[in-house]
């Protein structure tokens, strides 16, 4: 899937909405985003002020960006609403409603990056800003710079509820449901804590090679920690839902599932026994994505091949799992938490199959690296805001499904531990080194699932133990995740139920 | 509009439209980041920030808003935003903003000279940093991250219990982490270091010869099988073992009753060789301040004295429900957040052995010099410790041939109560401190022989 570029004058498809602090019908005085019409000038309705997002006004601030040289610039602009409830002990702790706004503007010159941002929206402001981030290189100006059009997509993240739309009482109400079905799973519940937190993130990319995009997307999660006591021992239980969504979300993800869920999972691990040590078979039930995040995920973002910081480095044809491992990052999954329409470049989102059959076939780029490496941009150059400059990123990552039920795997395992919940992970790309965490886990005896044992770490080498998935189950779902790499971009991990052959696992009976 | 006139201008806003208590946190400033490779300049950041966060207390529930915009307009629309959303807290007794004012303290945590240093001088260390780990050894190929990181500029808490403080402070931080190479496989080394002052700042050649060394140590490491063995930790990587009490040291987890250690004030939790400290008024620590994020005064609590729990941390609405004076650990990342219970300069206290004395003294472990993976899983509720490692085998008294592919597993409190010898190598590189310490036993779990 190449550029897909749509010449001429079209109206975005996504219109930022005019909204004010208060996320209601527009007021006088706020600063307010239009979208490009026709004839390049902003709507008869908006505020004299908002010019500045003009054909006109973009330009200015590329060209501000070039006027030392440099290859590339461009300016991204964003505005961010998020509400977030904080509950705990049957109460709403507190409420919490923020607007964060700025414009941040890259300029390139081979292999270095100018970047400054800025948090006032006049137009005097950014043109300051894309004058600190020219200062990356120092020539004469960029003459040329193409004309903007507009770039539009398929819609991977379409919503109904806006939650600017949406009564705070209604958002309390959902948080109350999870709380209350928590806490009715087990008398030995002690406390549950719950966050929610909605965030409507408006943005308008434009840079000097014409490309303009705009999008309003939407993200919503809610965690739920339970403790369960007995006998003086205290047990956690965790649950993260999370998607691209507006407030409908609810509809099809039930918070008294989320708050259950949390609640079982501390009182099942109130039984647990340590982990064992040592080397095992591990069967991690659907959901375990984690594990190629970590093993194999970060190893390919291009970036560290270019600096030649990963593994994965030179190996593009080679083998690096076994026939059972396919592994794709794909944005492009309708409403999932690491979805959208475009990355942080405005390269359109898309599916690539990184790993096939395992074979190695593909890396994430950004604009940089997939010229360094002279292939097609992938739409994986993202950023955490408009504080940061892209970096290549994943987004939806997981392993493809295979034919097996989950029940044939576990019945096949003689000996190992049941992964049921995994936490996250992290990777050293160099060595290939990577670690993940388990939440809630079982022995395996004769096929059968056990006793519960306590979240232990396990570990390995990407290509080692992608060569040891020797079983691939039909049910995929998709972890909701941050991953974090100097900036936090929100990500899911997906994978069906799998069995590794053989894993290290940091117990310690 | 200064910064003081704005707040005034906010507090008597808030007041006049029903609000009974308020707080505004105001933040500005400058921040910069630079990054070098194979000896040039890769990329760098700027920007100039200004922001404010607003607390309000409504009938005895509790809002926030925050924004960055500071037209009368949206700030009016801001007020009423908060006091709108404050309806849909629950009420709490301890909804309550500190009265006291704080002492006004003298501390050396900002420097003037810093935004005038010319980015030149700046990506000129970064350079030295780099060449100096690469010149360390023929097997260091090339750096993996090479970065220099600042803010600077002025915080402001203001209340309507009439406290009135504002400071400025600096921060500037080194980072240099390389990539060894030997027979195909690689390994990597980092170190860093923050500081109030940039002429505070380790020499450049320091660091980046302590990166490379660490990553050397590394080269041709392999797994051992799974025993159980007393475990050496190097002072980068014992700061786990703090950073996975802290959550339980919390006081407003306790007061949830969401801590193991709840209740065991008093109970000797560690061995008599662990002291442990939050000071926020360190002299020269990276994360000293004179008030926390609510304009309580900071202070130097000890944590755990020669083994036994002392106390918790507590910001001003939590330390009021325990009946405890608050400790001024009310932390925020910026003004985009409310205030939480949070650590200042967190550290072990150094004993009197030498680490070489350490290791001598050790027939059979494991000197970890890296760690991954410690923080998943840490909750306050239950203290289970499991983490990747990788390090130096120790056979008697000496160090012997490197190891990774292994864990390392036990609890908390049983790491703490076996810490058998504290070092006296403690530095406070920033964020949690150590020095060289040993733990007695710990089950590590590697592949089978």
């Amino acid at each position: 899937m190449g550029l897909d570029e749509i010449l001429g004058e079209q109206i975005p498809r996504r219109k930022f909405l005019k909204r004010t602090i208060l996320g209601g019908a527009v007021l006088a005085g706020a600063p307010i985003f239009s979208s490009l019409l026709s004839n390049g000038e902003a709507q008869a309705q908006d505020e004299p002020l908002s010019g500045m997002f003009t054909r006109e006004g973009l330009a200015q601030i590329i060209r501000e960006a070039l006027s030392k040289g440099g290859d590339f610039a461009d300016v991204y602009v964003e505005r961010i609403f998020v509400t977030t409830i904080a509950f705990s002990e049957g109460r709403v702790e507190s409420v919490k409603y923020g607007l964060d706004q700025g414009a941040g503007v890259r300029v390139l010159k081979g292999d270095q990056t100018g970047y400054a941002y800025s948090q006032d929206l006049e137009l005097s402001s950014i043109v300051k800003a894309a004058r600190t981030a020219a200062v990356i290189a120092s020539g004469p100006a960029r003459e040329k710079i193409a004309r903007l059009s507009v770039r539009t997509s398929m819609n991977c993240v379409p919503f109904a509820l806006n939650f600017l739309d949406v009564k705070e009482k209604e958002k309390v109400a959902i948080v109350e449901r999870a709380n209350a079905a928590a806490r009715a799973v087990d008398p030995r519940i002690t406390q549950v804590k719950l966050t929610y937190e909605d965030t409507i993130d408006s943005y308008v990319l434009a840079n000097s090679e014409g490309v303009f995009v705009s999008d309003e997307l939407p993200l919503i999660w809610i965690t739920v920690d339970a403790i369960a006591a007995d006998n003086g021992k205290k047990r956690p239980g965790y649950v993260r839902v999370s998607g691209r969504s507006g407030f409908e979300f609810f509809n099809r993800n039930s918070p008294e599932d989320a708050g259950r869920k949390a609640a079982k999972q501390a009182v099942t691990m109130l039984d647990s026994s340590p982990a064992p040590m040592g080397e095992m078979p591990v069967v991690l039930a659907s959901g375990g994505g984690v594990m190629f995040h970590e093993a194999v995920g970060h190893g390919l973002e291009a970036d560290a091949v270019k600096r030649q910081t990963s593994m994965f480095a030179g190996k593009v044809g080679q083998v690096v799992g076994s026939d059972n491992v396919t592994v794709v990052d794909d944005a492009t999954i309708p409403n999932l938490r690491g979805s959208f329409n475009f990355d942080g470049e405005g390269t359109p989102a898309q599916k690539n199959v990184l790993i096939d059959k395992g074979v190695l076939v593909g890396y994430m780029n950004d604009l940089i690296t997939a010229k360094y490496l002279g292939v097609p941009p992938t739409g994986n150059g993202r950023r955490e805001s408009y504080r940061n400059y892209p970096l290549v990123r994943m987004t939806n990552t997981y392993l493809a499904p295979g034919s097996l039920e989950p029940q044939e795997i576990i019945e096949a395992t003689q000996k190992g531990i049941y992964a049921k919940d995994l936490g996250g992970g992290e990777v050293d790309t160099a060595s290939g080194d990577f670690t993940f965490g388990v939440r809630e886990a079982y022995l395996i005896e004769n096929g059968k699932i056990g006793a519960p044992v306590l979240g232990a770490t396990l570990i390995g080498s990407g290509p080692e133990i992608m060569k040891r998935v020797d079983m691939v189950g039909n049910d995929i779902s998709y972890w909701p995740g941050t991953c974090g790499k100097g900036q936090w971009v929100p990500v899911t991990s997906g994978a069906p139920t799998l069995r590794i052959s053989r894993i290290t696992i940091g117990g310690r009976e | 509009m200064s910064t003081k006139s704005v707040s005034k201008w906010l507090l008597e806003n808030l007041m006049s439209a029903g609000v009974q208590q308020a707080e505004v946190f105001m933040q500005e400033g400058s921040t910069l980041q630079l990054e070098v490779r194979e000896g040039k300049l890769e990329s760098i950041s700027q920007a100039q920030m200004a922001g404010v966060g607003i607390r309000s207390i409504v009938n005895q529930k509790l809002s926030f808003v925050h924004t960055s915009d500071f037209s009368k307009d949206v700030l009016k629309q801001t007020i009423k935003k908060a006091i709108s959303l404050a309806e849909q807290a629950s009420p709490s007794e301890f909804n309550k903003l500190p009265a006291e004012s704080p002492r006004k303290m003298v501390m050396e945590i900002f420097d003037p000279e810093i935004t005038s240093i010319s980015i030149k001088r700046k990506v000129e260390l970064l350079r030295e940093m780099e060449a100096a780990a690469l010149k360390h050894d023929p097997s260091v190929r090339r750096s993996e991250h090479v970065g220099y990181s600042e803010t600077s500029g002025t915080v402001g808490v203001f209340n309507t219990n009439g406290l009135s403080y504002s400071y400025d402070a600096s921060s500037c931080h080194l980072g240099v982490s390389v990539v060894a190479e030997r027979d195909g496989r690689m390994e990597t080394g980092y170190e860093e270091r923050t500081s109030c002052r940039f002429k505070r700042l380790p020499s450049p050649e320091e660091l980046g010869k302590e990166a490379a060394r660490r990553a050397v140590l590394l080269l041709g490491s392999r797994p051992v099988s799974s025993q159980k063995v007393p475990v050496v930790f190097d002072p980068q990587v014992g700061f786990t073992v703090l950073a996975a009490l802290a959550q339980a040291l919390r006081g407003d987890n306790v007061n949830r009753r969401m801590s193991y250690l709840g209740d065991r004030v008093g109970d000797k939790i560690a061995s008599e060789l662990v002291t442990i400290r939050d000071n926020g008024r360190l002299p020269q620590g990276p994360s000293s301040r004179p008030i926390d994020s609510e304009g309580v005064s900071t202070s130097d609590l000890v944590l755990v004295e020669k083994g036994v729990l002392k106390d918790f941390l507590y910001d001003y609405s939590s330390a009021l429900r325990a009946g405890k004076k608050p400790s001024g650990n009310a932390v925020r990342g910026s003004y985009r957040d409310l205030p939480q219970v949070g650590f200042s300069n967190y550290y072990m206290e150094k004993g009197s052995s030498k680490p070489q004395d350490i290791i001598k003294d050790t027939a059979n472990g494991l000197y970890v010099t890296k760690l991954a993976g410690w923080w998943l899983g840490l909750n306050p509720a239950s203290s289970d410790f499991s983490s990747a490692a990788s390090g130096l085998w120790i056979k008697n008294g000496e160090f012997s041939q490197p190891v990774s592919g292994v864990t390392i597993a036990s609890t908390v409190l049983d790491m703490l109560a076996a810490i058998d010898a504290v070092a006296d190598d403690l530095v406070f590189k920033g964020g949690i401190s150590c020095p060289t310490f040993r733990v007695k036993e710990m089950a590590l779990s590697g592949p089978d022989a």
